[in-house]
């Protein structure tokens, strides 16, 4: 059978069908859910629509996209910077330092009961120095910073060339170096108990506030005379041994003790102890008692541990 | 304007972007497709989800699209291989190897006693001939659907399954001799 016999049977067959065929036209009408039409036209318009992040040219996303991530990284950091620094030095303030100041208020008392020693004046520099180490009111007490009354009186007024009128940038200035004192004040809290046998290696960390105290203590107490074990820290100027007993306090004591030199230059044997002491003799040798004692008073201040020679005589007017 | 455009251009504008193009298209074709793939799966909820499939996978190959034949021969074809993804998941691969089973004609069953109301009859009627199509063997089927639902040509029909043209031919006349010997008493 050829193809084309085939074709004119099949199209008899058809047109045989066509009352079928017209049958099936009229009884199916299935059609899909409306439901299923939107969906189907809305992918469609939703594939044929820019997108908005599309609508950049292509060249452009990859140098956007690292700039949006430099300045978000930037900001981040930033913002961590901040924070880290506002919030440390509120927090370390908040644990540290009543602790130590209750501890060292006590101890205080008692080496101011001991010492009774008539106040001395204090030195120019180191009132300078301590002032701005007891900038803020919650790190020390007057009785925190031993010494003379009076030195300590002066440690919480202002410096007499400043006016009430400073006071507020000097606590902002406080509480920049903040971070720095809370390192003094955490080690005085540490040194604030007992010392054990006397530990070269303990020693350097105690904060110059109880330097002023405690040493005086074995000093009067164990007498100048009788040979105790000299520490490294007692044998340093102040300023000098500050920087070794914290390494946190060491850039506010050097920025008190530079303040201090450039506002009165000490002879060039104050930084001697040795030297001191004969300039001192000399002084006593020569009459001039009442220079010799508060030469000695402010030698006592520098160095208030350090072992005085067997030959020297204490000044007395 | 879209009344009058062919398939093939309004693809060609869909492809460009042309949502509504797409709506044009889609209103022509939408019934025989789904009809074509529910009468195959003879399950409507299954009917449903290749139909989404394939017109999905025309939005995503629209691209892709070049006028070498007819559009509806391209449409059914997105269709028989969806069906056929479908037979062969579950275990229906012989939808394209029934080409020995065109030589045997199924035994059309007797009518049911018909109900002596008109209006039943006429539903009743309408229930054989599709129940006549579903019985159909699956290419005798799919080549009467392709060519009344799609309307598409033997050659066409032959592109869609990938047989030839007087493999198609025979299918269908097997098919048409088989529903009007089942409809003979309705006719």
């Amino acid at each position: 059978m050829s193809a084309a016999s085939e074709d004119r049977e099949l199209h008899k067959v058809l047109v045989d069908a066509a009352q079928l065929r017209e049958r099936y036209r009229a009884v199916s009408r299935d059609e899909p859910p409306d439901v299923l039409d939107a969906l189907i036209r809305a992918a469609a318009r939703d594939h044929t629509t820019p997108h908005a992040g599309s609508r950049l040219p292509p060249s452009w996303r990859v140098p956007l996209s690292i700039a949006a991530v430099v300045v978000v990284s930037a900001t981040v950091s930033v913002l961590v910077a901040e924070r880290y620094g506002q919030l440390r030095p509120d927090a370390d303030h908040s644990v540290s330092l009543p602790a130590a100041a209750s501890k060292d208020e006590k101890r205080a008392e008692a080496a101011a009961a001991q010492r009774q020693v008539p106040s001395a004046p204090p030195d120019k520099s180191e009132g300078k120095g301590r002032w701005r180490m007891a900038e803020s009111p919650r790190q020390a007490t007057p009785k925190q910073l031993g010494g003379a009354p009076q030195a300590a009186s002066e440690a919480f007024s202002a410096p007499p060339e400043s006016k009430p009128s400073e006071q507020p940038f000097k606590t902002q200035e406080a509480a920049t170096q903040a971070p720095s004192q809370n390192v003094l004040s955490s080690a005085a809290t540490q040194q604030a108990a007992p010392p054990p046998a006397a530990s070269p290696r303990a020693e350097p960390e105690r904060p110059e506030a109880l330097r002023d105290q405690a040493p005086r203590q074995e000093s009067t107490q164990e007498g100048r005379d009788r040979g105790a074990p000299e520490r490294p820290a007692d044998l340093l100027p102040r300023d000098r041994a500050a920087q070794t007993l914290a390494p946190g306090a060491g850039k506010l004591e050097r920025d008190s003790t530079v303040a201090a030199r450039k506002s009165a230059t000490g002879p060039a044997w104050e930084s001697d102890p040795e030297a001191w002491l004969k300039h001192i003799d000399e002084l006593r040798l020569a009459g001039q008692r009442a220079d010799a004692e508060a030469s000695f008073r402010a030698f006592r201040d520098r160095y208030p541990a350090y072992r005085l020679p067997a030959g020297f005589v204490v000044p007395e007017r | 304007m879209d009344a009058g455009s062919s398939d093939e251009e309004l693809m060609m504008r869909f492809a460009d972007g042309d949502a509504a193009a797409f709506d044009a298209l889609y209103s022509r074709h939408r019934g025989g497709v789904f009809r074509y793939l529910l009468r195959q799966c003879q399950n409507r909820g299954t009917a449903e989800e290749l139909f989404q499939d394939v017109w999905m996978n025309l939005v995503q190959a629209r691209v892709r699209y070049r006028v070498q034949a007819k559009f509806a021969t391209y449409l059914y074809t997105l269709a028989h291989n969806r069906l056929i993804d479908h037979f062969r998941r579950h275990k229906r691969l012989h939808i394209v190897q029934l080409e020995e089973n065109d030589a045997d004609p199924v035994e059309l069953q007797a009518s049911p006693a018909l109900d002596p109301e008109r209006g039943a009859q006429a539903r009743e009627q309408a229930a054989r001939l599709l129940q006549l199509v579903g019985e159909l063997p699956d290419a005798q089927r799919e080549v009467f659907l392709l060519h009344e639902e799609g309307g598409l040509t033997l050659g066409e029909i032959a592109q869609v399954i990938g047989a030839n043209r007087e493999t198609v031919k025979s299918r269908l006349r097997y098919a048409m001799d088989k529903l009007r010997e089942g409809m003979k008493d309705y006719l």
